[in-house]
């Protein structure tokens, strides 16, 4: 859950990417960290597994810059993408406040990226959340790649909830910034406000 | 007031003089409170120390069954991480420790132990405001302008 801090005008989002197994969640925060000055970002966290598959989560703190004199910090996470790691996800949901669905545009994920949805949709509600209210945002990733499924088909079989969509191709950065900078507006409009007590 | 700020003024006002590195956190991570030194350590060790509770709380669960009064201690005689949970206005937040070179980190534990009773004494019945508590929303529109404003950070 975000937290507003009124009195030191300082706003604490967490964000989580979530998807299929080597769909390029792990690439979008690394992408941002690479391209984030040092003074914007603190250290990324990465607790993989051998092979570099990502075992817990990946985790990057965001400095933005300030809105309407709030200091904005975004918390960005990947949850662990292979099947094995449901318990992981659902813990790495806790106190989220928007989520970037990376789809893995291949052809041969799309049944992947199907049973990743549902995972996801039925995580959120264990967890006490309705998605069609959460900030929610999707990624066509990989669309670089040759085998690739149409945006349309993506489109029907995965955007159920109607949100903002996005192409990307993480490995080459284009579509990342894109991506974050959707979800982060859903978020922060999202926050409530109201009066300090 | 906020919750933040009434743990700020408890520390404040108590003037601990503890050795050791000491966080109280949300159940997400985020630091409500930190006697750290440097920003970049206390924001990971938010997000750490939480998925760390967590997960041993979700093994606990499935392995112990049992629920009780837990604690997490990850440590070797001279220095270690020490988790307790704290309830604070009838909410879960994490009270940890972080120390090194000590000779006697019983009474390190102990001291954590007392500053988290004081603490859970000292927010007792105050009117404290919880985040899903407040009414309406914080911003009415942001426009394209003001994200690209915000995400204008510098790129490498």
């Amino acid at each position: 859950m975000s937290f507003v801090n009124y009195h030191t005008k300082e706003i604490n989002c967490k964000i989580v990417y979530y998807g299929p197994g080597l769909g390029g969640k792990t690439t979008n925060i690394q992408h941002v960290y690479q391209k984030t000055a040092l003074n914007n970002k603190g250290k990324m966290v990465t607790l993989n597994t051998e092979n570099e598959r990502t075992l817990f989560f990946d985790f990057l703190p965001l400095d933005l810059g300030s809105i309407r004199g709030y200091k904005t910090r975004f918390h960005l996470y990947t949850v662990p993408g292979q099947v094995f790691y449901e318990a992981s996800r659902k813990l790495i949901l806790r106190g989220v406040d928007g989520v970037v669905f990376v789809a893995d545009s291949q052809m041969e994920r799309m049944e992947a990226n199907i049973e990743s949805f549902e995972g996801l949709v039925k995580n959120l509600e264990e967890q006490g959340y309705d998605i069609a209210k959460l900030p929610l945002v999707m990624q066509w990733n990989k669309r670089d790649l040759p085998n690739t499924v149409s945006v349309d088909d993506l489109q029907s079989k995965l955007n159920k909830y109607d949100v903002p969509t996005f192409e990307a191709s993480a490995i080459e950065g284009r579509g990342v910034f894109e991506t974050l900078k959707s979800v982060s507006k859903l978020v922060l409009l999202n926050l409530k406000g109201g009066f300090e007590g | 007031m906020s919750i933040s700020n009434k743990i700020n003024n408890f520390f404040e006002n108590k003037k601990f003089k503890f050795v050791s590195e000491i966080i109280i956190l949300r159940t997400d991570g985020i630091s409500l409170y930190s006697n750290f030194s440097n920003t970049e350590k206390e924001t990971l060790a938010g997000a750490l120390t939480c998925s760390l509770w967590q997960a041993a709380k979700a093994l606990s669960e499935q392995v112990l069954v049992k629920k009780g009064d837990y604690r997490l201690a990850f440590d070797t005689t001279t220095s270690g991480i020490y988790i307790l949970p704290i309830k604070l206005a009838n909410k879960e937040y994490y009270i940890c420790t972080f120390w090194k070179d000590q000779k006697v980190p019983a009474q390190l534990k102990n001291e954590v132990r007392k500053i988290k009773d004081e603490l859970e004494s000292f927010l007792e019945g105050n009117n404290i405001v919880q985040e899903e508590n407040r009414e309406g929303f914080l911003f009415q529109n942001i426009t394209d302008a003001e994200m690209d404003d915000l995400f204008s950070m510098k790129r490498v």
